[in-house]
């Protein structure tokens, strides 16, 4: 049988499937939800230096696809630090597992967050989500996370176009021990042709792509970030069973992450994701998802 | 939230409707009338549609384990829910939301509504029936084939139908005699000791009852509100209560697509409804 535990910057993960942030991850109560749904390790909701104001309405289906425009963490940081940090961190240690804690967004706004958040953080991910496409603020980032912290810093990229491998490179030379790749599309628009209102609420109706109908983007990007840095990668979006887990780290990533599949199935989504995924390496004789890693880039570039 | 993976146990088709009753011991002891479950309703391979469907449950028996849903194709993936064969394991979560509370004091309960609540009207009346009450249901559709069929109910129930639309509801309701064509489809059987004898048309179901549970859209609340303004000199807390339909995409509280706005501020209807005290709406 496939040993589907796998080490990524000295964090052991007892299996690749992670939560993503977001709603599924929302609280300590969620998070411990993911432990026992069979999480290989948890990543916790994005929190900023303020409680995030909700649009109503903030989800919404389109064929095949959602569209959101949830901001970060609507707790304000103060509850994650006083308890649901906590909660999260007994259920990590209780699963023996990893805890990554999300934070966003400015340089200001890491250095003043990150050292909070060092008691319970195993590592942190940064949310680049808001910060627009010149790198620059993500450098200033990733550098306020090293300066505060000990523990890996991983940053997560919003998919962009051919400027995958370039924002990758920044922040390898930034200092970044992981990418995590991607976050939800967009913007994009959906409307209610009944009434003709956006179908989302929010200040311009605008939403993000999420699940099935990205996951050839972001697979893409995980292709083309795994042959620009030597760093690890952990896949995001649209995963929702165990082929797409393999596609992700044939790609190049040693992760994934689940978000709109899990707000669909429920927590426990991350193990069985993680069980077909280990049906599949036995049935084709893979004896572990390190196995697999990057075998496309093996196969497709010289 | 507890995720269920229950067995297609029975299916049976009507006219309009098709009626699944599924194994889900659990559930069926959790389940409250006025709740909802969410189901998925596409094959394993498919992610379309991505969003599970929210359907309010038509019954649901402790003693046999089983809950049913009546299903009516109206949108996308529901047609392949009402087509799949016996054995189909259909992936669902729930209990959502909050029931209809029904007074310990209650002895007389009318039942009323259109649209897609109703089946939760179905499912109260048998719980109701099932406590020794005393029933009148009262359901307004389009047409003949939008009603839900007798059968579905127990015979102490008195059925009330009306194929004319939302508006002939409110007539039903209050006994109006000028009310647009109605019938009546069920059957009035003795119920047990009710204090006082269900009223036929022309007298107020209103006026007959201790509480009322509606299954609503949002755009008939006011029209409600008023009929039971209008019928009652008293209407205290919990007497008339609102099975509210509507879009419920996530049925957890994190999408915030549900919100129902009341007299005390803004509410989610898939966690502080789908039923609310009417008094709260109108
Ligand atoms: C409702 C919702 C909320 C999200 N919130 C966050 C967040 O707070 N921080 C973040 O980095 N990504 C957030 N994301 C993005 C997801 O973590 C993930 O990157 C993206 O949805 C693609 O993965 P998926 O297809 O599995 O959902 C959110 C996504 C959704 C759908
Ligand atoms: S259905 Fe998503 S918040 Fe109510």
């Amino acid at each position: 049988m496939a040993d589907l535990t796998v080490e990524v910057c000295g964090l052991r993960f007892r299996n690749p499937v992670l939560p993503a942030a977001g709603p599924n991850v929302r609280d300590g109560r969620m998070l411990t939800e993911a432990a026992h749904g069979g999480a290989g390790g948890l990543v916790a909701k994005t929190i900023s230096v303020d409680a995030a104001p909700v649009p109503m309405p903030h989800m919404a289906e389109v064929r095949g696809s959602m569209l959101n425009t949830e901001l970060w963490s609507e707790m304000p940081p103060e509850r994650w630090l006083s308890y649901e940090y906590a909660v999260a961190r007994r259920a990590a240690d209780e699963a023996g597992i990893p805890l990554i804690l999300s934070l966003g967004y400015s340089g200001e706004e890491i250095a003043q967050l990150a050292p909070l958040v060092r008691p319970w953080a195993d590592a942190v991910e940064l949310s680049t989500h808001y910060l627009g496409e010149d790198a620059t603020p993500m450098i200033q980032a990733i550098a306020a996370a090293k300066a505060a912290l000990d523990v890996p810093v991983f940053v997560k990229m919003s998919p962009l176009g051919r400027e995958m491998r370039a924002a990758a490179r920044a922040a390898q030379d930034a200092g970044a021990d992981a990418i995590v790749a991607t976050n939800s599309l967009g913007p994009a628009f959906g409307l209610d042709i009944e009434t003709g209102y956006p179908l989302l609420g929010g200040s311009d109706g605008y939403g993000w792509l999420s699940g099935p109908a990205i996951k050839p983007l972001s697979v893409r990007c995980v292709y083309d970030i795994a042959q620009a840095v030597d760093l690890p990668i952990i896949g995001v979006g649209g995963v929702n069973r165990g082929e797409d887990a393999v596609e992700f780290l044939m790609a190049g990533a040693s992760l994934v992450q689940v978000c709109t599949a899990a707000i669909i199935r429920g927590s426990t989504v991350y193990g069985k994701i993680a069980s077909q995924l280990g049906d599949w390496l036995d049935q084709h004789g893979y004896p572990s998802p390190h196995a697999i890693r990057g075998l496309a880039i093996k196969k497709t570039v010289p | 939230m507890p995720y269920y993976e229950t067995p297609l146990v029975e299916r049976r088709e009507l006219e309009h409707h098709t009626l699944l009753s599924l194994h889900a011991p659990e559930l069926a002891n959790a389940l409250r009338p006025g709740q909802v479950v969410m189901v998925r309703c596409a094959p394993h391979a498919s992610d379309d549609p991505l969003l599970r469907r929210a359907l309010f449950v038509a019954g649901a028996t402790s003693a046999t384990g089983q809950i049913e849903l009546l299903v009516e194709p109206t949108e996308r993936g529901l047609p392949w829910l009402a087509s799949q064969p016996l054995g189909t394991k259909l992936d669902l979560y729930g209990p959502v939301g909050q029931g209809f509370r029904l007074n310990a004091d209650t002895r007389n309960l009318l039942l009323a509504g259109t649209g897609p609540a109703v089946p939760a009207l179905l499912f109260a009346a048998r719980d109701a029936v099932a406590r020794g009450l005393a029933v009148m249901l009262l359901i307004s559709a389009e047409s003949d084939h939008a009603l839900p069929p007798p059968f579905l109910l127990p015979p102490e129930v008195e059925y009330q139908t009306s194929n004319t639309g939302s508006a002939s509801l409110f007539h039903l309701i209050a006994g109006k005699t000028e009310a647009p064509a109605s019938k009546i489809s069920g059957k009035r059987k003795a119920a047990r000791k009710p204090p006082e004898p269900i009223p036929t048309l022309g007298h107020s179901p209103l006026a007959w009852a201790d509480q009322i549970f509606l299954a609503l859209t949002e755009p008939l609340i006011t029209e409600a509100a008023q009929t039971v303004k209008t019928g009652r000199l008293r209407w205290p807390r919990e007497f008339a209560q609102a099975a509210l339909a509507g879009p419920l995409p996530c049925g957890l509280g994190t999408c915030y697509a549900c919100p129902v706005t009341t007299h005390d501020g803004q509410r989610l209807r898939c966690k502080d409804g789908p039923v609310f005290d009417l008094r709260l709406l109108g």
